[in-house]
C-alpha cells in the first residue's frame, strides 16, 4: 500500500516522463525512420526494413550545404568567441558605471526575432552594396557576419558568468608574486575561463548551424545552408534522405552540447 | 602597489572598444536604417522613395490579411505560452525538487531539446502528426484521423514543442528560489497542499513566472520555421508574412514596417520580462544561499 505522498511523487515522475517523451519523440522518430530502407515517398515509423540506404543516397546538394553551414558556423563561432571574450572582460573587470546597460546592449541580439534580424541584415547588405560596392548578400562572408551578430551574446554570457565566479584573489596573488598583468592573464585567468570560452563558442556554433529564419534571407542557390535546404525540401518535395541528413545534424548538436556539459555544466545558458 | 595595479579597472575598459564598435556597426546602424526605411514608399526593384510616409503602417492596420495575421499570431502564441506554463510548471517543480543525479540528465535533455534546430524537430513532428502517423493511429480509437498539419492545432503543438524546454528551464531556476524549508514550515503548521501552493509558492514565484511566460510568448511570436512547416502555408503568422513580403513581393519598406511592429512589441515585452526577473532575483537573495551558477542563470535569463 502506497502512502499518499509516495503516490503523489510517482504521479509527478510519470507526468515528467510523459513530457520528456513528447520532447524527444520527434528526434527518435526522425532517426529511427532514417534507417528504413523500404520507405520511398513517406517516412515510416516504426521502420520496417533496417538499412543505411538513405544515408548512401544523400544527394550532393546536401553535402555541399552541410559544408557551407559548417564553414560559416565555425568561422563565425571563432570570431564571436574572440569578440565575446573581450566584451566579457571589459564588462566584468572594467567595472564601468551603468554596466547593466552594457550587458543589455550585448544581449540585445537575443531579444530580436531572428526573422527580423534576417530582413535587417539583408537590407543592410543591399545598402552597403549600393553605397560602397561591397557584396555581402548571398555570400559566405555575409552569412558569417550575421552569425557573429547572433553568436556573440552566448560567449559574453558564458564567459561573463565564469569571470564573475572567479576569485579576484587569484589575480592579486599572481601580482604579488611578481607577475605582470599580461602574464597574470595568460597563466591565471585564461586557463580558468577557457572552458567557458569553448562552451560559448559551441553555443554560438549550434545556434548558427541550425538557423533557418536568418539564413533563408541571406543564402542563395549557390550558398544555401543545410537547415534552409531541409526546410525547402520539406516545403516542396519530400525525400527520405532528408531524414538521414537531419539525423546527422541532430547527432552533431547533441555531441556539441555534451561537450559543453562536460566543460562548464549546462546551468549557464545565456538567454 | 601590485594589488591596486590588479584592481585598476581602466585597462580592462579598453577591451570593450572593439566589440562595442562591431556591435554598433552590426546593430544600431542597420536597425536605424531599417526602421527608417519602413517610413518610405516602395518604388519597386528594391528602390525606396525619398519622402517620409506612414502609408506602410496604414496598410498593415487596414488590410484584414495583416490585422488578422497579427491577431492570429498573438492568439496562437498566447495559447502556446499558457499551455507551456500549465505543463511546464509541474515539470519544473518536480525537477527543481529532485536531488539525484537524474536531475542533471533531465536538464541536459532539456538543453538538447532547446538547441537542436527546429527544422529537425519539425521533421519528426510532421511524421508523427501526418494523416497515418503515430498520433492519429493512437487517437483512432476515439475519432477519425485529424488533419493536424496545415491547421492551427498543428502549429500550436509545434510551438509548444519549440518553447517548452525554455520555460521548464526558466521556471526551474525560479522555483528553486522557494526554499523547501518554507513549504515544510507551512505544512507543519497545518496548511493544506492547496494553501501552500497559493499562499506560499505562488506569491514568491509570481514575477519570475510571468517573466518566463512572457519570454516564451515572445519566442512563439517570432518563431518562423515551426509555423511555416507545420502550418503548411495555410496558417499565416506574422513572421511568415514578413518572409513572403521580402522573398515574393520584394517590398522592403513594407517588410520593414511589419518587422518593426513585431520588433517593438516583442522588445517591450522582453524589457518587462527582464524587469520582473530582476525582482525575482531579489527574492533569491533574500531566500537562499543559492549556488553562484544558478543565480547567474537567473540574471542571464533576465
Amino acid at each position: 500500500m502506497l502512502t499518499a505522498d509516495a503516490l503523489r511523487r510517482r504521479l509527478g515522475y510519470a507526468f515528467v516522463l510523459c513530457v520528456f517523451v513528447f520532447l524527444v519523440a520527434p528526434l527518435i522518430v526522425v532517426s529511427a525512420s532514417s534507417f528504413d530502407s523500404g520507405a520511398y515517398f513517406a517516412a515510416r515509423f516504426p521502420p520496417h526494413e533496417l538499412g543505411l540506404k538513405w544515408y548512401r543516397e544523400i544527394p550532393p546538394k546536401y553535402w555541399h550545404a552541410l559544408g557551407v553551414s559548417f564553414t560559416a558556423a565555425s568561422v563565425a563561432s571563432v570570431i564571436s568567441a574572440a569578440l565575446g571574450v573581450l566584451a566579457a572582460l571589459g564588462i566584468v573587470r572594467g567595472k564601468l558605471p551603468g554596466v547593466e546597460w552594457l550587458r543589455s546592449f550585448f544581449r540585445m541580439p537575443l531579444q530580436i526575432p531572428l526573422v527580423v534580424t534576417g530582413v535587417v541584415f539583408l537590407q543592410f547588405y543591399y545598402s552597403l552594396q549600393a553605397l560602397m560596392g561591397v557584396r555581402l548578400a548571398a555570400t559566405l562572408p555575409g552569412l558569417i557576419v550575421a552569425y557573429v551578430f547572433v553568436g556573440m551574446p552566448y560567449v559574453v554570457g558564458t564567459v561573463g558568468a565564469m569571470l564573475e565566479r572567479l576569485n579576484p584573489r587569484l589575480d592579486e596573488a599572481a601580482a604579488i608574486l611578481g607577475c605582470s598583468r599580461w602574464r597574470t592573464f595568460w597563466s591565471v585567468t585564461f586557463p580558468i575561463i577557457r572552458p567557458s570560452i569553448i562552451a560559448g563558442m559551441l553555443y554560438a556554433f549550434v545556434v548558427a548551424f541550425g538557423d533557418v529564419p536568418l539564413s533563408i534571407f541571406l543564402s542563395s542557390s549557390s550558398y544555401t545552408t543545410l537547415p534552409v535546404e531541409i526546410f525547402n525540401t520539406l516545403q516542396f518535395d519530400f525525400n527520405p534522405s532528408v531524414l538521414a541528413i537531419s539525423t546527422l545534424i541532430a547527432a552533431m548538436s547533441v555531441v556539441s552540447l555534451w561537450v559543453i556539459q562536460r566543460l562548464v555544466g549546462l546551468d549557464m545558458i545565456p538567454r | 602597489m601590485p594589488v591596486t595595479l590588479v584592481d585598476d579597472p581602466r585597462p580592462w575598459r579598453l577591451l570593450l572598444i572593439i566589440p562595442l564598435a562591431v556591435s554598433f556597426v552590426l546593430f544600431a546602424f542597420p536597425q536605424a536604417y531599417f526602421i527608417a526605411a519602413s517610413f518610405h514608399e516602395n518604388l519597386g526593384y528594391g528602390r525606396i522613395g525619398e519622402e517620409w510616409t506612414l502609408a506602410n503602417y496604414v496598410r498593415v492596420f487596414t488590410d484584414p490579411l495583416y490585422v488578422g495575421s497579427l491577431l492570429r499570431t498573438i492568439g496562437l502564441s498566447a495559447l502556446s505560452a499558457s499551455i507551456c506554463l500549465a505543463i511546464g510548471f509541474p515539470v519544473s517543480y518536480v525537477i527543481a525538487r529532485m536531488t539525484s543525479r537524474r536531475k542533471a540528465t533531465l536538464v541536459g535533455l532539456l538543453v538538447a531539446a532547446m538547441f537542436i534546430t527546429p527544422v529537425v524537430k519539425d521533421v519528426g513532428l510532421i511524421i508523427l502528426l501526418s494523416q497515418n502517423g503515430v498520433v492519429n493511429q493512437a487517437l483512432s480509437v476515439f475519432s477519425k484521423p485529424l488533419g493536424w498539419l496545415g491547421s492551427e492545432a498543428g502549429v500550436v503543438v509545434g510551438l509548444v514543442h519549440f518553447t517548452l524546454p525554455l520555460i521548464v528551464l526558466l521556471l526551474g531556476t525560479v522555483i528553486s528560489t522557494v526554499p523547501l524549508s518554507l513549504e515544510e514550515a507551512a505544512h507543519a503548521h497545518g496548511a493544506s497542499r492547496a494553501r501552500v501552493f497559493y499562499g506560499v509558492i505562488i506569491p514568491i514565484v509570481k514575477p519570475g513566472m510571468i517573466a518566463a511566460t512572457l519570454m516564451v510568448f515572445n519566442l512563439a511570436m517570432g518563431a518562423f520555421t515551426t509555423p511555416a512547416l507545420l502550418g503548411g502555408g495555410r496558417v499565416l503568422t506574422f513572421p511568415i508574412l514578413i518572409q513572403r513580403s521580402v522573398i515574393l513581393d520584394v517590398d522592403y519598406p513594407f517588410a520593414a514596417s511589419l518587422s518593426t511592429i513585431l520588433l517593438v512589441s516583442v522588445f517591450c515585452l522582453n524589457v518587462l520580462a527582464g524587469y520582473l526577473m530582476s525582482r525575482q532575483g531579489r527574492f533569491r537573495r533574500m531566500a537562499s544561499p543559492a549556488p553562484a551558477a544558478v543565480s547567474t542563470f537567473v540574471k542571464k535569463a533576465a
